[in-house]
């Protein structure tokens, strides 16, 4: 697969097996170091047990959400940058996803999206600071 | 710093004791405008805002965290509205605070805490649907459509060769994407015809053998590696007049269930025997029961227990046989014993003969 040497370390989450996988394997593709984690709770640990550039989790799942994933994240890794991903739930996806940019992700990323759009969205908040600098697809 | 509201319904005003979980509001210097009793039951004996308890700070602080104890604080520092929110079971909370200047003014508006459920008039029947139902079908569908077009993103970027081992990978995310879309779909239509009754017909004389036997062989269809066995005890007469459709639906959601959870291989027993008030199926297992906390929720319209996450379809199979029931002016019981299966018993009216 054609890669592309890039540092950036990310943490891909979400608890659809098969999601997980493509997401994972696009990034890498891409050049990006990618660890993953299936719920929130492996999450937790990874991110407990590791450094982390930019984590980019799922909003519903089932135990410990996405959520708790950012909020756990800022408070062992303050500077990790995150992106939210979601298809919605109880309420429709946008609104997860702008909850998702008050707490502080500096991207977000609305399912179903294409493989131009995940990588477009982890290079633009690598390279931005905040939630302003990420462009939501 | 200005925050955007959620782009959601119109808010539900909820009282500070009505949050689910703990809620702390505190001032920009730590100070607490507002806590609710079970944020209280949190603190520890002697704790001071800002210190042992620590608490997550929006507004110009946003994102920082000294400990987080499962509520929300808020700071309103700069005297503006903020709106921000937090998350238990699965709610989602606008929270605006306003500084006055004799203290603070707080609203909770809430737009994702469990709203009371949309009723419906079909045929002169009650039927109860999940509210923002569009909202948690559309959230259903999505992710097999993302992992699909994930997939193909793979291909397209990056296959080289059909027959690679990557692209054999990435064809068989798509064909399973694929598989689990068009059960999300048989699903989602076998919810519009029995619930809302889309496709009412009345009571015809069915063949209970064929009938049951027909529903085996589509289980099977399903998923090939699956056994089916079926049973009709002795007084159960072989013609009965009953409405087919809502029973063939309720038989394929509670089949799908037995089989789709079990081990590869996995073997469903169908018993059907006559009632005083008509027939009852009664569909058997041998998975892992019901996990313990899900019972409640098992027949919620696209609830998908923790074993079920990433085996396609909506989680609607158990709402369509619950729907169907129903219908059928029966009912749909199910008894478990953990590591030990689960009988699911659908009873419903009907009148042997032709």
């Amino acid at each position: 697969m054609m890669t592309q040497a890039k540092s950036a370390r990310l943490l891909v989450v979400d608890d659809n097996t098969d999601l997980l996988e493509v997401e994972s394997e696009i990034l890498r593709g891409a050049g990006y170091e990618v660890a993953t984690a299936l719920s929130g709770a492996e999450a937790i640990a990874k991110i407990r047990g590791g450094r982390f550039d930019l984590i980019l989790t799922d909003i519903l799942m089932a135990d410990k959400d996405g959520f708790d994933v950012m909020m756990e994240a800022r408070r062992i890794a303050p500077g990790v940058k995150i992106i939210a991903v979601s298809g919605g739930g109880r309420v429709n996806a946008s609104s997860y996803l702008a909850i998702a940019k008050t707490m502080g992700a500096g991207g977000t990323l609305l399912k179903p999206f294409s493989g131009e759009d995940l990588v477009g969205v982890v290079a633009r908040t690598l390279a931005g600071g905040g939630p302003e600098a990420a462009k939501q697809t | 710093m200005s925050l955007s509201p959620p782009d959601a319904a119109p808010p539900e005003m909820v009282g500070l004791e009505e949050v689910p979980g703990a809620l702390v509001l505190v001032d920009g210097e730590g100070r607490i405008a507002a806590l609710n009793q079970r944020a209280r039951a949190l603190l520890p004996k002697g704790a001071r805002p800002g210190s042992e308890w620590g608490v997550l700070l929006a507004g110009k602080e946003a994102g920082r965290f000294e400990r987080f104890v499962g509520g929300l604080a808020v700071d309103a520092t700069a005297g503006q509205e903020f709106k921000f929110a937090t998350r238990a079971k699965d709610s989602a909370l606008r929270v605006e605070v306003v500084r006055r200047p004799a203290g603070f003014s707080c609203s909770l508006h809430s737009i994702g805490a469990e709203p009371a459920p949309r009723r419906i008039c079909v045929d002169g029947a009650e039927v109860s649907l999940p509210a923002n139902f569009l909202a948690q079908l559309t959230h259903k569908l999505r992710n097999h459509v993302a992992s699909a077009h994930a997939a193909a993103y793979l291909m397209r970027t990056h296959g080289r060769d059909l027959a690679g081992g990557h692209e054999q990978k990435w064809m068989e995310a798509i064909r399973q994407s694929v598989g689990s879309l068009r059960q999300a779909l048989d699903q989602i239509d076998a919810f519009e015809q029995t619930a809302l009754g889309s496709a009412a017909q009345g009571a015809t004389a069915v063949d209970l053998p064929g009938f049951l036997e027909s529903a085996a062989v589509r289980a099977r269809q399903a998923l090939p590696a699956s056994t089916v066995t079926l049973r009709v005890l002795p007084g159960a007469k072989d013609s009965w007049r009953v409405e087919e459709l809502p029973l063939a639906s309720a038989l394929d959601g509670l089949l799908a269930n037995a089989l789709k959870f079990g081990p590869p291989g996995s073997t469903a027993s169908v018993l059907a025997r006559a009632t005083g008030a008509g027939l009852e199926i009664v569909v058997s297992d041998t998975g892992d029961g019901v996990a313990p906390g899900e019972a409640e929720r098992l027949f919620t319209p696209f609830f998908q227990g923790r074993n079920a996450r990433n085996l396609g379809g909506c989680g609607l199979g158990l709402a369509v046989a619950r729907a169907a029931a129903t219908r059928l002016k029966g009912t749909l019981t199910y008894e478990h014993t953990e590591g030990r299966g689960t009988e699911f018993r659908l009873s419903v009216r009907a009148v042997a003969g032709r």
